[in-house]
């Protein structure tokens, strides 16, 4: 068989090598300075939806996480002030216990509950970041009406009621002349309904009861607020209420007494009930950031795997570098040499 | 024998000499043309009277040149595909993480709704915020411009296909046309016995133009008659006479928009309705992408938008009432859409909810997108109500019902949907890539291949230059021999005694 090759044919092989080497080293360049592959969808094919996927589920955590310092902040305040509120009852309760129920000391003891009475209402209207964070889900208003407020209803409420009982305000002196039975009766029916209910959401409380619910992570939710309609916080209101603004300096022994005994009741329940929320808001707290170290853990393997199927090797892409500037070094210096190989030249 | 027969012969050599001289300088000066040029052999015979040329033909190698025409059709019409699909990738973007791990920069449906979801999940957060729920709101917004913007790529692509058909059907009738002068002329030089080889590279080169633009299989009758039929076996050539190629053209598409067939010979040679459709060539790939890749792409931008109103439709929360498309709807819409063909081009943000229409944000957490009251869901007008939000993301991350025609997964969350999407445009592309690349290769081969059978080898033209210049002087040596011969002859013809 004689061998035969066009002129045409020599010239454009070497033309075609080098464009298509050419075209390999942008790509190349491009990769070693992106670290990604040059056209990931191309590369990628049919697996280029995983990339993608991996990259929103790795951004839905990030902005998880992100969203987690938001909740972590609003429990940690509800906590301060749990803790606060707590501390305020026990030294209220301590105080009732030593005194046990002797009017000697009923004006301190009537000045610590007023002053009780206002920290609980500025701990229940505290914000963060302009949300009221005991109102459940109703955080534009301030929870809890202010009871020294000028016509605040809820202290309206208690005259009313005080009056309605024993036909005098509390600041009458004929208060000490209620028998301790009267004043029982009156605490454990009349004014403790003040306290519950549609009273207390009329005159106390705009709160919702419903509390706040946030997703803690990209499968569990939480419920990460304390609603200002929860019992401990009804049961501080009326103990405290009832030993500031009950007329205490005035009553006799037996009606003080009643008074101090069912705010004595009223504190220890509360507290307890204070603990079971500090508890709870502790459970979430820790759930909270349990979620945001387990999301970390995600977003690193997450990472890794986009890395693993956009990332280049660094090394493979520098040595395929020099292989293209070789060769196509090599076919400038042939085509050069062909173009001297000629008949014509020597004739 | 005498001196004036020897005379002649040595003419007729000179004479074949030159001939031959004309032909190599032709092939001298086709060496570098780049189309289908082949070497042309000047066949000389000896007779009586010397030697002649006798006819002029040229190298060929039919097998190979039919290899040329099927990869270029091959190859271009895997090129028209791959351009169409690298236009639609636009709409896809940069799918590369950027360092921080978000999808900031890529433009995808997918990406999009990504970001919007990590939006509604700030705001979920923080209900009150009315910033967060503007900017979740403007979220949505770029993923429904984000869908517009690919619906109307789609679209374009679609209509570029379509006026490519136009041009190609246009050259093919012209090619055809240039065929029929070039194909009467080699019959009749082949009657005749006269040089038909640059006729001969003529037709090869229409052929090749032809086959670029649509698939084309030929025969050659023992005349020199060519006939050329696609590769679906339709008659595009036939007795002399070009068969019409016709087309008429779609200057605007919608998703609803059927592309019309290409009609050769008054047979569709494209669209589902064709019995005999081409394969390949510029035509076929065209085709492909503006009535199948395409209408399968806008399905899927159409599954993802139709879900988005689906989802975010509000139900009635006072007495009843049927769903009322909420944060995402469509222009005058006042109930979800019932086909979801052409959502994509249309979904929008509903005005009442976008500040940047004078809408309120915030109802994004309330409900009642759609202005009537019973479909509010925050009933207390409470300032950290999530339970509608809660529940807006929980439908976005709950697997749902899309159409077959995507041609992808048909129940899949929203997300999940839109990066199939993904997988299946990239794979497609990558496919088609992998296939031009081969095509191309292969278009290479068959080039060099041809050009080696019959092209021109310099060097080889150049040692027959050297042999002819040989043949040329010892002919004319013999007629100056003669010559001289002759000269002694007369000058002592008188001194011969009778």
């Amino acid at each position: 068989m004689t061998s035969f090759i066009s002129t045409q044919s020599i010239s454009s092989l070497m033309r075609q090598s080098v464009l298509r080497m050419q075209s390999d080293l942008a790509a190349s360049e491009t990769e070693l300075t992106t670290g990604n592959y040059a056209d990931i969808g191309l590369q990628l094919g049919a697996k280029t939806g995983d990339t993608v996927s991996l990259q929103a589920e790795a951004s839905f955590l990030q902005t998880v996480t992100d969203t987690n310092q938001t909740v972590g902040t609003r429990l940690s305040t509800t906590q301060a002030n749990l803790s606060g509120l707590q501390t305020a009852a026990q030294t209220l309760l301590d105080s009732l216990i030593q005194n046990d129920g002797s009017v000697s000391n009923a004006s301190t003891i009537q000045a610590l509950g007023k002053s009780n009475l206002e920290g609980l209402i500025s701990a229940l209207n505290s914000t963060v970041s302009g949300d009221y964070i005991f109102a459940g889900t109703n955080t534009s208003k301030q929870p809890l009406t202010d009871y020294y407020a000028a016509a605040a209803p809820n202290k309206a409420a208690v005259d009313t009621a005080f009056a309605a009982a024993f036909g005098m305000p509390q600041t009458s002196p004929g208060v000490s002349a209620i028998s301790g039975a009267n004043m029982q009766s009156f605490l454990d029916n009349q004014f403790a309904s003040l306290f519950q209910g549609a009273s207390w959401a009329a005159n106390w409380s705009s709160a919702s009861s419903q509390t706040l619910t946030n997703r803690i992570s990209g499968s569990q939710t939480a419920s990460t607020s304390v609603s200002a309609n929860n019992t401990a916080f009804q049961q501080l209101a009326q103990a405290y209420s009832m030993v500031a603004d009950l007329g205490t300096q005035t009553l006799n022994s037996s009606a003080y007494q009643s008074v101090t005994s069912t705010a004595r009741g009223l504190l220890t329940s509360a507290i307890s009930n204070l603990t079971d929320l500090q508890a709870s808001a502790g459970l979430v707290q820790s759930d909270v950031s349990s979620a945001t170290n387990q999301m970390s853990v995600q977003m690193n393997i997450l990472s890794t795997q986009i890395g693993n199927l956009e990332s280049v090797n660094p090394y493979e892409i520098a040595t395929r570098v020099t292989d293209l500037k070789t060769q196509i070094e090599t076919s400038y210096s042939l085509t050069s040499q062909l173009q001297q190989l000629s008949l014509v030249k020597y004739l | 024998m005498s001196l004036s027969s020897a005379s002649r012969i040595a003419q007729s050599g000179l004479n074949t000499v030159t001939a031959e001289a004309s032909v190599l300088s032709r092939n001298i000066t086709g060496a570098s043309d780049t189309t289908t040029y082949s070497r042309k052999i000047a066949n000389v015979i000896t007779t009586l009277d010397g030697s002649r040329v006798a006819s002029v033909t040229r190298a060929s190698n039919l097998a190979v040149f039919g290899n040329l025409l099927g990869a270029s059709s091959a190859s271009a019409g895997q090129d028209a595909l791959s351009a169409g699909l690298d236009t639609l990738n636009q709409t896809v973007g940069d799918v590369a993480s950027s360092s921080s791990g978000t999808t900031s920069g890529a433009s995808s449906p997918a990406a999009l709704l990504g970001n919007f979801t990590n939006s509604l999940q700030s705001y979920e957060a923080s209900p009150s915020d009315s910033t967060l729920a503007a900017a979740a709101v403007a979220a949505a917004a770029t993923a429904a411009r984000g869908l517009n913007s690919a619906a109307a790529t789609v679209n374009q692509v679609r209509e570029q296909a379509d006026s490519g058909i136009a041009t190609s059907v246009q050259t093919i009738n012209a090619l055809l046309t240039k065929l029929q002068p070039v194909n009467t002329q080699i019959i009749n030089g082949t009657a005749t016995g006269s040089d038909v080889t640059d006729a001969q590279d003529t037709r090869d080169n229409i052929l090749t133009q032809l086959a670029q633009e649509i698939g084309i299989t030929t025969t050659t009758g023992a005349n020199g008659d060519m006939s050329v039929y696609t590769d679906s076996g339709v008659t595009l050539f036939q007795g002399g006479a070009a068969r019409s190629v016709t087309f008429s053209a779609t200057n605007s598409y919608t998703a609803a928009t059927a592309g019309n067939a290409v009609y050769a010979d008054g047979v569709p040679v494209t669209g589902t309705s064709s019995t005999m459709p081409v394969t390949s060539g510029t035509i076929a790939g065209l085709a492909t992408l503006r009535d199948d890749l395409a209408v399968t792409y806008q399905a899927q931008l159409d599954g993802v938008a139709g879900a988005l109103v689906t989802t975010f439709a509000e139900s009635a929360q006072t007495g009843t009432g049927p769903n009322l498309p909420g944060l995402f709807t469509t222009p005058g819409a006042t109930s979800p859409p019932t086909s979801t063909t052409g959502l994509a081009g249309q979904i929008s943000v509903n005005a009442s909810v976008d500040p940047t229409q004078g809408g309120n944000a915030l109802l994004l957490r309330d409900g009642g997108i759609s202005g009537n009251t019973n479909y509010i869901y925050n009933t207390n007008g409470d300032a950290s109500y999530s339970t509608r939000l809660s529940q807006l993301l929980a439908n976005l991350s709950a697997p749902q019902p899309f159409g077959a025609t995507g041609g992808i997964t048909t129940n899949a969350t929203l997300g999940g949907y839109a990066s199939a999407s993904v997988s299946w445009l990239e794979a497609e592309r990558s496919n088609v890539a992998s296939q031009s690349t081969y095509q191309s290769t292969f278009l290479n081969t068959a080039t060099t291949a041809l050009s080696n059978a019959t092209g021109v080898n310099l060097d080889n033209e150049m040692s027959k230059m050297l042999d002819l210049e040989r043949a040329y002087s010892a002919t004319a040596k013999l007629i100056t021999t003669i010559d001289a011969m002759l000269g002694t002859l007369l000058a002592d013809y008188g001194s011969i005694p009778a």
